[in-house]
């Protein structure tokens, strides 16, 4: 357990920090991230900003992982199928063995564990994923793209944000939108993988579409990473207590 | 492989796009920015790397700073705040090694 915690919250800070250094150090001139990022308080706080109760991306992460929730348990308790469980669902499981028969100051104790380690998930994995990850990806893709668009290019321009900020606007609308959404769609697919990677298996579709929707619900309107990693939170919340309610069962 | 064919095709047709109608290039940008912009507009393709050099990380760089917290600071040049992330992930270390 302690080794476990230990990697996880030295792990968050890791990602505070790299977020911090990213938003201190470059990402405000990316051409498709050209709007002002979320500070790491903003982010840091969000999972406890109950305005985002009432906007509608946070639900459908929630939905995604209950459809997947939902299809497990059918493949498990229906037609009978068990997979073996990774590295990372075997951590898990460990977290919550040997727990049946507690007492309330050890329930409350794991309560706590579970509160920290959902939070330090879902705003840190946001941050590094989203926030760093999913920007640095998209930028490299649009301007890539742009010298394929642009032959005349000069070299410098992967470092010139303002001419790549010109070149773009003077595109044609459809190319415009095609760049960009070609990006957004990769980049996100990207980080999605290398998410899915740190969750035990670059493989496992549920986390590789649980990484996409949050691409997308943080880059959909505003690039708002906290409310990603609300959704993020809160969802690991959840299902940390239903794992926790049939270990003490 | 399949699994990953089928996260793709997901990933990629997931629905969640169909209500993407403003991307980012579209939002204004903030007056730090702009003023930001108009004085990297001033400068040469090799100031503007370097610029580039010492604020920005790389992918490694990236991934060191996650497995050692205040390295991305410290390869910034910003030591100080580095050592505040270093030594939340000790005390973190060592509160988690006690529990």
């Amino acid at each position: 357990m302690s080794k476990f915690t230990w990697r996880f919250a030295t792990g968050f800070t890791g990602m505070v920090s790299v977020y911090k250094a990213s938003i201190d150090g470059g990402y405000k001139f990316s051409p498709t991230f050209d709007v002002e990022k979320n500070s790491v308080a903003e982010v840091m706080t969000s999972p406890f900003n109950l305005e985002y109760f009432a906007t509608p991306d946070p639900y459908l992460f929630a939905a995604a992982g209950a459809s997947f929730s939902a299809l497990g348990y059918f493949l498990r308790h229906t037609l009978d199928i068990k997979a073996k469980p990774n590295a990372h669902v075997q951590t898990i499981n460990n977290l919550f063995s040997g727990l049946n028969n507690i007492g309330p100051a050890k329930l409350f104790q794991v309560l706590f564990l579970i509160a920290g380690l959902t939070y330090m998930a879902g705003v840190g994995e946001e941050m590094l994923f989203r926030g760093v990850l999913m920007p640095r990806f998209e930028e490299y893709l649009v301007i890539n793209n742009l010298k394929k668009l642009s032959p005349n290019l000069s070299d410098c321009v992967s470092f010139d944000y303002s001419e790549v900020k010109r070149r773009i606007e003077e595109l044609a609308p459809e190319d415009r939108e095609r760049l960009l959404q070609h990006a957004n769609r990769w980049a996100n697919a990207a980080q999605a993988v290398l998410f899915s990677g740190v969750h035990g298996s670059f493989v496992s579709v549920p986390h590789i579409t649980m990484g996409a929707v949050a691409g997308a619900v943080y880059g959909d309107e505003g690039y708002d990473i906290g409310e990603a990693a609300f959704a993020h939170a809160w969802y690991d919340f959840f299902v940390f207590s239903i794992l926790l309610i049939q270990a003490i069962r | 492989m399949l699994n990953l064919f089928l996260s793709f095709l997901l990933v990629l047709n997931s629905p969640v796009y169909a209500s993407r109608t403003e991307l980012g290039i579209s939002a204004i940008p903030t007056i730090q920015q702009k003023e930001a912009l108009a004085a990297l507009e001033n400068l040469t393709c090799e100031e503007l790397k370097d610029d580039f050099a010492s604020n920005r990380l790389n992918l490694v760089e990236v991934l060191l700073g996650v497995m050692f917290p205040g390295y991305a600071q410290f390869v910034r040049g910003e030591i100080s705040e580095g050592a505040v992330f270093a030594g939340a992930a000790v005390a973190t270390a060592v509160a988690a090694s006690m529990s």
